[in-house]
């Protein structure tokens, strides 16, 4: 039987066949027509959230069909409260990526249109796939649409800086793929070959003695490593802010807001899902790597002159709060991790746009350059502090929310830990408003003299879903947490954090 | 005896010498490529009707298993892709009728080769397709076409050589050239033989090594490659290396399995030396065809990876990557081809800004490259993925090749990575579009097409390949 879940997958890829087709005749068929599909993906994925909150169960797998039987493969699809989010923000920030390129992308579009729904099939599927397998053949399907993207689209040094992602990317999943494959033979010794995420899950727990512990931190090192390097957590990021420079904006858009969250997720669902045991052990450390990047990421911030390279080198620091969040064996920390996830998919999807805009309306990046932008491009700038404030962690937008409950999770496991961060943080924290400070306030640069704002409504509109949201889930955050809350408590159970 | 077990090689076998004789009377040498064609279509026919079949005629000598099958298949395949792609590529030649009637007696041979029960039928297939290669090699008779059928002569004759020292050793302890008898001979008796056939194993690993390019042995492999004509590349890449695969594993995983564990141990070092050294020379590369013999000296380290683990799972592995490496590698160098062909070159250079120029080929070899990075769903991929899964499966220093395997796939992203590069992302003055001929369209599609439908399709042949590796062994 095929479900919904299938169709999320099959749309994009029709779609991106013939936005490369239809794309002959006339250059505006295939942005119509991509705009259409991402759309009607996004429908599709709300649909799948109502039929989702009526009867969660039925998901959890909601489809399989058994694929490579002699490897115990089997094409198992479903979602819980933790991927079904992960679903709605891939396909809503796809469609806002794509009508955010109406405007912005200027050559190939036939190409680029085809390219970026192959990227959003392997997205949506990363989220939804139920079997090792599957997820990691959707995980290196991703790689190779974002090369394109980055390589083609991209700025000045947009070869290296795809490269890099590549094969630091591909360095990780091949690491992962082992991971898997130890796992795969272990679960031979049982007397049943699989690959299946909720069987393994089973075997884990009944069988610890052929899933030594021993056994279980080699195979979660294997997996780290894939993880880590997507997320990017620190010292694993330095691919990040080269392809996030380089890349195209609504590609950017994809990479902060998507891309980075299939790490967090694989931690969570992976690692904290099927591993507890080895996470519990290895929680100290994970803490320390989600501080590490908190704070090295927003130190870095500090130097940064590019408002696009500070964008992304705040993506490090946030998705540090995930790390930690997982680390902190609670579910509350485990909500918080969640909760950053979208929050900051949401927040660094409108920072990206806005860096794209700057670059296109007042033909910089640099801050310097950029001083005095309110009076000139009054909307892109006050649109501009306010996905500042709400990155920074402003109560009453999402950010806040999300990093609250990271912070109050983790000082139930790690108190001085915690509060030296939220110290520290709050000093670090300066490096958004001293953007502010720099770009808002003071006299119009010399060069800005010439500039107008002209918004396309592509882009307007794309604006205006993204703030709305992150408005949304700042004021009314039970939303959010009653659709993950049954999923994480449970993984939290087995940490053991309740 | 039933004449319907050797339908295909008498197809072939006969054609051959027809279309030598068509040459002398036929001015049309057109006609001669769809009388190629015709052959290899009646051969693939007539082998289809082998399946599932067992049985031995000749005194043991021919065997029909679904081994041989799944080789005939692949080598039929393989010469189909290549005759179709030479339609054009040699239309300019006076000998074409040579041309052809060579390509079939390669095939002829190695066909046998597949078939052979009998060291004897073995080696003979061997140089019949050795000796038709050689020539091949040096079809386009400039100072390079002739340095690399030179070289290709020179040290096939030595490693000729050295197959039929260590077969006569082992002949000479067995007293036999039946692979069978030999193998429970020795099995029986291992160690009253062990020195000798220990130093039979090293001529024949040396032997074989040299056939398929393996490091220490490949030196040829890169010079010959650069030197010949690149359908003829396509067709010993693909063909003639999976022939030299099928020959050892008679020998190795059959006649002289007894060995064990310092075969398996050869084979490891044979393996880590070609994975490396392949990859990592590939990467300094800057004629296209030079970095795709490296990077085949690469896979024929991945291969060898099932050679070394011993076990059905190991050799399921091989055979998946011998018919992955056939469409990837064949499909690959006949894009080559097209490009020479169209006269851009093949240096990696003058690949830049090829996704205009010729979209359909830069995207066919996209998806090569892509499945010889191992990129899933494609071909590539799911052998690359039996080979990590049996060496870490079998435990011990194996797991060390699955490692390395997978570094040095790491490291292959690298330069396959290089050739995306300058396909689709870099700029050239020159942008004009460039005409594809269909004879180098055709058999392109058909190799992309065959490794997307095994990528999604992988556990037939894994089940075919498991009951066909386990029949014989």
């Amino acid at each position: 039987m095929i479900t919904i879940l299938t169709y999320l997958l099959i749309l994009p890829l029709l779609g991106s066949i013939l936005a490369y087709i239809v794309g002959r005749k006339s250059i505006r068929y295939e942005k119509i027509l991509a705009i259409l599909v991402s759309t009607l993906t996004f429908l599709l994925s709300v649909s799948l959230y109502l039929d989702f909150r009526l009867n969660p169960k039925k998901w959890f797998p909601g489809e399989s069909h058994v694929w490579v039987e002699q490897l115990g493969i089997s094409y198992t699809l479903g979602v819980d409260g933790i991927s079904m989010p992960m679903v709605m923000l891939t396909t809503l920030l796809m469609t806002v990526a794509i009508v955010a390129s109406w405007d912005y992308i200027k050559f190939r579009e036939r190409e680029y249109y085809a390219v970026m729904l192959i990227l959003q099939v392997g997205l949506t599927g990363v989220f939804i796939s139920l079997d090792l397998f599957i997820f990691f053949i959707f995980w290196e399907i991703v790689l190779v649409p974002m090369f394109f993207l980055i390589g083609i689209w991209g700025g000045p040094r947009r070869q290296y800086s795809a490269m890099k992602f590549f094969v630091f990317t591909h360095i990780g999943g091949l690491a992962m793929l082992l991971g898997f494959i130890a796992l795969f033979l272990r679960s031979g010794e049982t007397g049943h070959y699989t690959f299946s995420m909720i069987a393994l899950k089973q075997l884990i727990q009944i069988h610890p003695e052929i899933f030594t512990l021993g056994f279980q931190k080699l195979v979660f090192i294997a997996i780290f490593l894939g993880f880590a390097f997507k997320m990017p957590l620190v010292p694993f990021h330095t691919w990040l802010p080269d392809a996030h420079v380089e890349a195209p904006s609504p590609v950017s858009i994809i990479l902060a807001g998507v891309l980075l969250k299939m790490g967090g997720y694989g931690l969570i669902r992976i690692g904290a899902g099927m591993l507890p045991e080895t996470v519990k052990i290895f929680a100290f450390g994970l803490a320390i790597f989600g501080i590490i990047s908190i704070l090295y990421g927003a130190f870095v911030c500090l130097a940064q002159t590019d408002v696009k390279k500070l964008i992304a080198l705040s993506s490090v620091s946030h998705m540090g709060f995930v790390a930690l969040g997982i680390a902190s064996l609670n579910s509350l920390g485990l909500n918080g991790a969640i909760y950053q996830m979208v929050s900051h998919g949401l927040i660094s999807g409108l920072l990206f746009l806005l860096s794209g805009l700057l670059l296109e309306k007042a033909g910089s990046r640099e801050i310097p350059s950029l001083s005095g932008i309110v009076k000139k491009l009054p909307i892109i700038g006050w649109v501009l502090v306010f996905a500042s404030l709400a990155s920074l962690g402003l109560p009453g937008l999402s950010g806040f929310v999300a990093e609250i409950i990271v912070f109050l999770g983790a000082y139930k496991t790690y108190n001085l830990l915690t509060i030296i961060t939220v110290t520290v943080i709050v000093i670090t924290a300066a490096y958004y408003t001293w953007m502010l400070q720099r770009i808002v306030f003071g006299q119009p640069h010399n060069r800005l003299k010439e500039v107008k704002e002209h918004i396309h409504w592509s882009e307007s509109i794309s604006m205006a879903v993204l703030i709305i949201l992150i408005i949304f889930l700042g004021i009314y955050p039970a939303w959010l947490l009653n659709l993950i809350g049954d999923s994480s408590g449970a993984i939290a159970n087995l940490l053991g954090g309740g | 005896m039933n004449v319907m077990y050797l339908l295909p090689e008498l197809i072939v076998g006969s054609f051959a010498i027809i279309v030598l004789m068509m040459d002398l009377f036929i001015k049309n040498k057109r006609f001669l490529s769809i009388v190629s064609i015709i052959c290899i279509i009646l051969a693939i026919f007539s082998s289809l009707s082998l399946l599932n079949l067992r049985a031995s005629i000749l005194n043991e000598m021919f065997l029909l298993d679904n081994f041989a099958f799944f080789f005939k298949l692949v080598f039929l395949s393989v010469t189909l892709l290549v005759l179709i792609g030479s339609i054009d590529f040699v239309s300019k030649s006076n000998n074409q009728g040579e041309y052809y009637s060579l390509l079939l007696f390669a095939t002829l041979g190695m066909m046998i080769v597949a078939s052979s029960g009998d060291l004897i039928t073995l080696y003979i297939g061997l140089e019949l397709a050795s000796i038709s290669t050689y020539v091949l090699a040096g079809f386009r008779k400039d100072a390079k076409g002739s340095e690399a059928a030179m070289k290709y002569f020179i040290v096939g004759a030595l490693s000729s050589a050295l197959i039929i020292f260590g077969i006569s050793l082992l002949y000479g302890t067995s007293g036999t050239t039946n692979i069978f008898a030999i193998s429970s001979i020795i099995a029986h008796n291992i160690n009253a033989f062990y020195s000798t056939v220990l130093l039979g194993a090293i001529f024949l690993i040396a032997g074989f090594g040299f056939k398929m390019a393996a490091a220490p042995f490949h030196m040829w492999a890169p010079d010959t490659y650069e030197g010949a004509p690149s359908p003829v590349v396509a067709f010993l890449s693909a063909g003639t290396k999976a022939m030299a695969f099928a020959a050892a594993f008679k020998v190795f995983a059959i006649a002289i399995i007894s060995l064990g564990n310092n075969m398996s141990l050869a084979f490891a070092i044979l393996a880590i030396l070609s994975m490396t050294l392949g990859n990592v020379v590939a990467l300094r590369q800057t004629d296209i065809k030079r970095m795709l013999a490296y990077s085949s000296i690469g896979h024929v380290g991945y291969i060898l990876i099932g050679f070394a683990v011993l076990t059905p799972l190991g050799y399921v592995g091989s055979l998946f990557h011998i018919l992955s490496n056939a469409f990837m590698k064949s499909g690959a160098f006949l894009a080559v081809a097209l490009i020479s062909y169209t006269l851009i070159g093949s240096r990696i250079e003058d690949y830049k800004g090829l996704g205009k120029r010729a979209p359909i080929t830069s995207f066919a070899l996209l998806i090569f490259l892509l499945s010889l990075i191992g990129i899933p769903p494609l071909a590539g991929f799911w052998s690359k993925m039996i080979l990590i899964l049996a060496a870490i499966a079998s435990g011990g220093y194996m797991t060390l090749l699955a490692i390395i395997l997978v570094i040095n796939s790491t490291i292959s992203v690298f330069y396959y990575g290089r050739v995306i590069k300058f396909i689709y992302i870099s700029k050239q003055d020159n942008m004009e579009r460039i005409d594809e001929p269909i004879s180098f369209i055709l058999p392109i599609i058909l190799a992309v097409f065959a490794l997307v439908i095994i990528g999604i399709f992988p556990h037939k042949i894994i089940d075919f390949l498991q009951s066909a590796i386990i029949e014989i062994i």
